[in-house]
């Protein structure tokens, strides 16, 4: 009796948790958009697009937080929500480029934040389209999160619609960008599917701690290195609010405010992160695994309370007011778009961790409900076939306009040199499969490895490679 | 049977077409890429930016590797070239054998070869003969799009194929990337990279290297330059270069054009592109305005008059002549030199020198900018700028490439083979007349395809359904069962 008792319970249980989920992040969706209507009045920002994106970033966000809810509660409703919120965000998304496009006159291919801009946008209508094909579940857990995280790069971004300089009048800089955009984002439908892939093939969830922690800790790690002093003061770059650009002192160096405390959380987060994977590799290897997983997993949770406290804790100092730099006499406010890169990392840091914990608690449920490992594979393959020769016609098409444009079809430039590594790495993938023979795990690790090759070409080589070409 | 001896040679030659070897190959090359990206490479990098970003024993140490410019020295032009050889001897190797199944696939078949097929199907004949049931499925399957071929369906067998061609598309990519390769050798060897600057009016017989050091190349015709212009956005920022150009070949002119960014003029396989587009720091035109007190002690009033570099200036009313003696557009001051920061009028200095009627003369130097730096002007005229129009010199850059074609035509085959390889199956069925397991008459029906095998498997499943339907229906044919 008891039995049949806690079982109905259980059932009514997890068919309403669904429709709480549901409803909060629809309350919260709708909440924050009244929140921000003072900031969407006005005529400003709509021309541009700006605002439209605002919209679908927050949308996007809604849709996120369903799709990864989702991996926990199979409801049709919670299902349907996380869809129909995708679509509208996405007709939002699709509005804002082409207000953009009519009001630049030229399609929005020329800057790096119109490349995120349509590289987001693509990212959503291939999920749309697999999932329309492929029926792949939990697809959007993946893919939405990465859409989210370009927006939310978008809004500390410079965006300032500017008129094309000679050099990118050409149509076949438009073709190439536009291939650029789709093999990408096709790209990441194969990383997508190759971490499903995994946790169909039963890669552990502690296994996938090691990575997230690993990646968490990695973000971290850059953070606190690049901006984090020895008395654990925050260095933010001092920001010029009426030129709306950074201070610089000389050419690449820029002006640093220092705001005190603010360094703790991050390098507390590094610590918890990099004692997860410490504890995590340890239960391994070492006796007594059981103890050692645990404590790994609990330290990852404080981690992640700890990312929410620094995210938190960077915002409020960001937006409250002025700091005083002793070496300049004078006080300067700081603005995220100085370091676009730092909301990134944090975001994407969130992300991971928030998704590893959703996976390890519904790991088993998770597993069953996702198709065939050979299906997934094969899926793989595909997205991959569809990729690789539009990034081939991306390079040759690339290759083209230099041509036309400067004479030299093939400079050996960083960017270049980047987009033949990744040409190489996916080549050597199909290789492998084709001649080889290669499935399964091997299989998604190259899919997984290849994704973040190509966004290395992406942005890593605009921003961290020995700058010398001003490569958008 | 002796076994036969592998020679070295032999060993060396299966080593080096393996695919093995080509795995090592592109991990090298792409390390090398890798890390030509993360150093400094001196053709992209500007003046002594190597100098200043690196301690002088790294610049020893990854000078003496070639790590400066990676992808011109002789290791890695040396991988590319055992890269291709790979790629050549692997296909070479492979090759014979996959033409000699293109040319002559295996088409007959019996019930022994149909039973070992992937994908297998047996359809009741039911009351039709064996030679009628193959002419009724034979034509069902024309039908449908797949035509089995006639001399074939004589000798017993129903033999369907579609895509051949799809067996040689490694061979095509192959092919395709050495043919890319040696077009990029081509234009290493035989083509040229330079530049030249122009100003309108000017002509030029030769070309800037453009890696020093270099000898200028020369052109055998003449390019000359009739103007420059630049187009501007209304927020000041360009929005296009362009050059009026022309081509002079034995005094004759044989072509005109006006080249933009994006546009550029090709004539004898060497093209010129609208590159840069600067002030060369001479002014063309200055436009002063000029003063003086008259003997009697009024002003006369200001009047204005336009100096050109070369052309002294008379100021009819003093009877004065002025010239330019010298311009500096950007000055700064060092010491007591003066010396320019750039070639944008910025912050000009102006020595002007005038021959007043007397027969007297002085320099006059002129810093509109910076008036209270002027030394003391002895002319009794007072100068004052108005207008500067500076001359403009187009940049264009020269490319000669000679194995363009087939890099471009490589290209193509390359996108064509790689869409065969990874859309294109290569798919075979046959049929034969047997028993089926119960011993029934019936047509074993089967089918193999190159790849995508769901697919496949569905549309073989539908076309066994259609043939089936096809058989039971059909009324038993007392005409010959030769196909038309």
């Amino acid at each position: 009796m008891a039995k049949v008792l806690t079982a109905y319970i259980d059932e009514r249980r997890s068919s309403n948790t669904g429709t709480w989920i549901l409803l909060s992040v629809s309350v919260a969706v709708l909440v924050v958009m009244a929140v921000s209507v003072p900031h969407l009045i006005g005529r400003s920002g709509w021309a541009s697009g700006e605002k439209l994106l605002y919209l679908a970033l927050v949308g996007y966000l809604g849709a996120s937080a369903l799709h990864i809810s989702s991996l926990g509660v199979r409801q049709s409703n919670l299902l349907a929500g996380a869809e129909a919120l995708t679509r509208g965000s996405l007709l939002m998304h699709t509005a804002a480029i082409v207000t953009r496009w009519v009001t630049a006159g030229h399609a929005p291919l020329s800057g790096i934040y119109e490349m995120v801009l349509v590289f987001s946008w693509a990212v959503v209508v291939l999920h749309e389209v697999a999932e329309w094909k492929f029926e792949i579940p939990f697809l959007g857990a993946i893919t939405l999160p990465v859409a989210t995280l370009a927006i939310v790069l978008l809004q500390v971004l410079p965006g300032e619609i500017r008129p094309l300089v000679p050099a990118l009048q050409s149509t076949w800089l438009q073709i190439h960008v536009t291939l650029a955009m789709l093999s990408y984002a096709g790209f990441t439908i194969s990383f997508a599917l190759a971490l499903l892939f995994l946790i169909k093939d039963r890669v552990s969830a502690r296994t996938f701690l090691s990575w997230t922690s690993g990646l968490v800790a990695a973000i971290y790690g850059a953070i606190v290195l690049s901006s984090v002093d020895s008395n654990l003061a925050f260095l933010l770059p001092a920001w010029d609010a009426a030129a709306q650009e950074k201070v610089m002192l000389a050419p690449k160096e820029p002006l640093l405010v220092s705001i005190p405390v603010l360094g703790w959380p991050f390098a507390i987060v590094l610590g918890l992160a990099a004692a997860t994977l410490i504890f995590n590799l340890f239960s391994s290897y070492g006796e007594k695994a059981g103890q050692w997983e645990s404590w790994a997993k609990r330290l990852f949770l404080a981690s992640i309370f700890g990312q929410a406290l620094a995210f938190g804790l960077l915002l409020l100092k960001v937006h409250s007011g002025l700091y005083f730099v002793p070496q300049v006499g004078q006080s300067f406010g700081v603005h995220l778009a100085a370091s676009p890169f730092l909301l990134a990392g944090i975001v994407c840091a969130l992300f991971a961790s928030l998704a590893w914990e959703v996976v390890n608690g519904k790991y088993e449920t998770i597993a069953n409900f996702l198709p065939q490992r050979d299906t997934l594979d094969g899926l793989i393959y595909k997205t991959v076939a569809v990729s690789f020769p539009l990034l081939t016609l991306m390079i040759i098409a690339g290759a083209y306009w230099a041509n036309r444009t400067w004479g030299s079809y093939w400079s050996w430039d960083p960017k270049e040199d980047w987009a033949l590594i990744t040409w190489l790495t996916y080549a050597g993938y199909l290789h492998m499969r084709l001649t080889r023979g290669w499935r399964g795990r091997r299989s998604a690790y190259f899919a997984i490895i290849g994704f973040a090759v190509v966004m290395f070409t992406f942005f890593g080589v605009t921003y961290l490679l020995p700058g010398l070409h001003a490569y958008a | 049977m002796v076994a036969k001896q592998q020679t070295t040679l032999d060993r060396f030659l299966r080593f080096f077409s393996s695919l093995k070897c080509g795995l090592i190959l592109l991990g090298s090359l792409g390390t090398a890429v890798i890390i030509g990206t993360m150093i400094l490479q001196r053709p992209l990098a500007q003046e002594g930016q190597i100098e200043q970003v690196y301690a002088p024993q790294t610049i020893r140490l990854l000078n003496a590797l070639g790590l400066f410019d990676v992808f011109h020295t002789w290791w890695f032009i040396l991988l590319l070239g055992l890269l291709g050889a790979n790629i050549t001897l692997a296909s070479l190797e492979r090759f014979p054998q996959v033409w000699r199944l293109f040319v002559r696939p295996h088409m007959i078949a019996d019930e022994w070869f149909v039973r070992q097929l992937p994908f297998q199907k047996e359809i009741l004949l039911g009351f039709h003969a064996p030679a009628e049931a193959l002419s009724i499925a034979s034509r069902k399957l024309r039908d449908l799009g797949y035509p089995p071929k006639p001399k074939i369906l004589e000798r017993g067998t129903l033999y369907v194929e579609k895509h051949r061609t799809a067996r040689l598309a490694p061979y095509i990519v192959h092919t395709s990337l050495l043919i890319i390769f040696a077009g990029a050798i081509i234009d290493g060897l035989w083509g040229f990279k330079g530049f030249v600057t122009l100003t309108p009016g000017a002509r030029t017989q030769s070309v800037e290297p453009m890696t020093t050091p270099g000898a200028p190349r020369g052109l055998d015709f003449t390019l000359r330059c009739d103007g420059v212009g630049m187009e501007k956005y209304p927020d000041g920022s360009p929005k296009q270069y362009w050059s009026q150009l022309a081509v002079e070949e034995n005094g004759r002119e044989v072509v005109r054009k006006r080249i933009f960014v994006n546009d550029p003029l090709t004539y004898k396989g060497v093209r010129f592109f609208q590159a840069s587009y600067a002030p060369s720091g001479t002014p063309h035109k200055l436009v002063f305005e000029a003063s003086w007190a008259e003997p009697g002690g009024s002003m006369h009033p200001a009047m204005t008059f336009t100096l050109q570099p070369g052309k002294p200036a008379r100021l009819d009313d003093s009877g004065a002549l002025v010239e330019l003696a010298e311009f500096v557009p950007d000055f700064v001051l060092e010491g007591n030199q003066i010396s320019s920061r750039s070639d944008e009028p910025r912050n000009p200095a102006i020595q002007l020198g005038v021959t007043l009627p007397g027969g007297k003369q002085a320099g006059v130097w002129i810093f509109p900018k910076a008036p209270e730096m002027a030394p003391p002007n002895e002319s009794g005229i007072n100068f004052q700028l108005r207008d500067v129009e500076m001359e403009y010199t187009t940049g264009l850059q020269v490319a000669r490439e000679p194995g363009q074609n087939l890099i471009w035509g490589g290209c193509l085959l390359l996108t064509a083979g790689l869409m065969m390889a990874l859309y294109m199956s290569h798919i075979r069925m046959w049929g034969v007349v047997g028993r089926d397991r119960k011993g029934r008459p019936a047509l074993l029906l089967g089918g193999q395809p190159s790849k995508y095998r769901e697919s496949f498997e569905r549309r073989f499943n539908e076309l066994a359904g259609e043939l089936e339907a096809a058989l039971s229906t059909a009324q038993p044919d007392v005409a010959q069962a030769i196909p038309a």
